[in-house]
């Protein structure tokens, strides 16, 4: 018995007789626990670790899918229009969200600005255009191609998806350059403020056990 | 060995089961595929802690030359300051912004710094297999999971500064080799939390009374 694995299923849980559906591990410290029932919005967590568990996200596809297309229309429109502007002695530098990422690429040291395109601009993209993808069809009930390569693809993209930290930097560089100039905030940097908000909320109701499930919950409908 | 049973319950790996670590569906067959996901299943990352230890080591590697060199050059109507992370913060401090200078500080030296300790920490525990404060050693693992991210900060305001402070000879900011060294840091630092599978510090625990 020395070493994990030799026990079987049977030995295990035949006590109970649970089947291995009704049954989730903690991903942080593996220990199994009776797969809990959830409301939305609400959160289990694991006795032993603390370890989150499980998000409760309901029967339905729609939340995520609202959120994620929301989430694009805002990011559409934080490229749209001017980001932010430096005014300084009769000369004006302004910079959209992408140009502001692409300078740095294109200058001498490029692999920070590379970097910086793929957790601001790749990333959030990939994430949510994947998620809308997958969802939409799902919810008309038909499969898109390689439907579960580019929901695992999207959910992967989550923790390189840097939004809030651009925002942040933002905050910094404008308190950094104050005493150059005087600078103008743009329609752009607003719409990126909402961008902040909605992909935040969006990370809030789902994860990507919960997406999961809940998949697997509407294809059997 | 009827102790091995630990007080906290089975794990799945005990049981024979795998879980997914893309969609949490429980496998009996490890090493396989996902028949939920598709994603391989196995019971722990494959080399977790050799992987870790290189990743670990490179980070902080790149860590040296991204403190020591200049993250970016400004000049100013001619005369050019190269710029260091740590005299960014201190000549934001001198300016009297504190709250930017402690944002940055903590973002670009605290956190980097705290990760590589905390990091150390998990691989020099878990080969001991002991109880030590395991459930403590998680937490650190969720939080450096949570906060590191947040290293890249002081890039960011690097790349909107190089695009927005283009302004001929009265002020023009170019970024320099140490950004370059700290964004592969942050993001090798990133990937070594990552491939250490905390599921480890709880295995083969109770074994050894």
């Amino acid at each position: 018995m020395g070493d994990p694995g030799t026990m079987t299923i049977g030995s295990a849980m035949s006590a109970s007789s649970t089947s291995i559906d009704q049954l989730i591990a903690c991903p942080d410290c593996d220990r199994l626990t009776k797969k809990p029932e959830l409301l939305p919005h609400q959160i289990a967590r694991c006795r032993y670790c603390g370890g989150l568990l499980r998000r409760g996200h309901g029967d339905s596809l729609q939340p995520v899918i609202a959120l994620s297309l929301a989430s694009l229309i805002l990011f559409a429109i934080a490229n749209l229009f001017p980001f932010v502007s430096l005014r300084s002695g009769g000369v004006e530098q302004e910079i959209r969200l992408s140009s502001g990422l692409f300078a740095m690429a294109e200058s001498g040291v490029p692999l920070p600005g590379l970097v910086a395109i793929g957790f601001i601009l790749i990333a959030p993209i990939l994430r949510l255009a994947g998620y809308l993808y997958v969802l939409v069809p799902l919810w008309r009930h038909t499969e898109p191609p390689a439907w579960r390569a580019v929901l695992r693809l999207a959910n992967f993209m989550l923790p390189w998806s840097m939004l809030e930290i651009y925002l942040l930097s933002v905050v910094v560089a404008l308190v950094k350059i104050s005493e150059l100039g005087s600078i103008v905030i743009g329609v752009s940097f607003w719409s990126f403020v909402l961008l902040v908000v909605t992909s935040t909320w969006l990370s809030s109701i789902t994860d990507r056990f919960a997406l999961w499930e809940l998949v697997e919950l509407w294809r059997q409908k | 060995m009827a102790a091995k049973v630990n007080r906290g319950g089975t794990t799945a790996a005990q049981a024979g089961v795998a879980g997914c670590h893309q969609c949490g569906k429980l496998t009996a067959d490890g090493n396989s595929r996902c028949r939920r996901c598709g994603a391989r299943v196995f019971f722990r990352k494959p080399h977790s802690i050799q992987r870790t230890w290189a990743l670990l080591i490179t980070a902080i590697l790149l860590y040296i030359p991204a403190m020591t060199l200049p993250i970016m050059d400004t000049s100013i109507l001619g005369e050019t300051i190269a710029s260091t992370i740590v005299g960014g913060t201190i000549l934001l401090w001198q300016e009297s912004s504190y709250a930017v200078a402690i944002t940055v500080f903590l973002a670009s030296v605290f956190v980097p710094v705290a990760k590589f300790a905390i990091i150390l920490l998990l691989l020099l525990t878990v080969r001991s297999r002991g109880e030590w404060r395991a459930r403590d050693r998680v937490v650190l693992h969720r939080i450096i999971d949570f906060i590191g991210r947040w290293s890249m900060l002081d890039i960011f305001v690097v790349a909107i500064l190089v695009a927005l402070v283009q302004m001929g000879v009265f002020a023009t900011i170019v970024p320099n080799a140490g950004a370059a060294a700290f964004a592969a840091s942050v993001v090798v630092t990133m990937l070594a939390a990552r491939s250490f599978d905390v599921r480890l510090i709880f295995d083969h625990m109770g074994e050894r009374q």
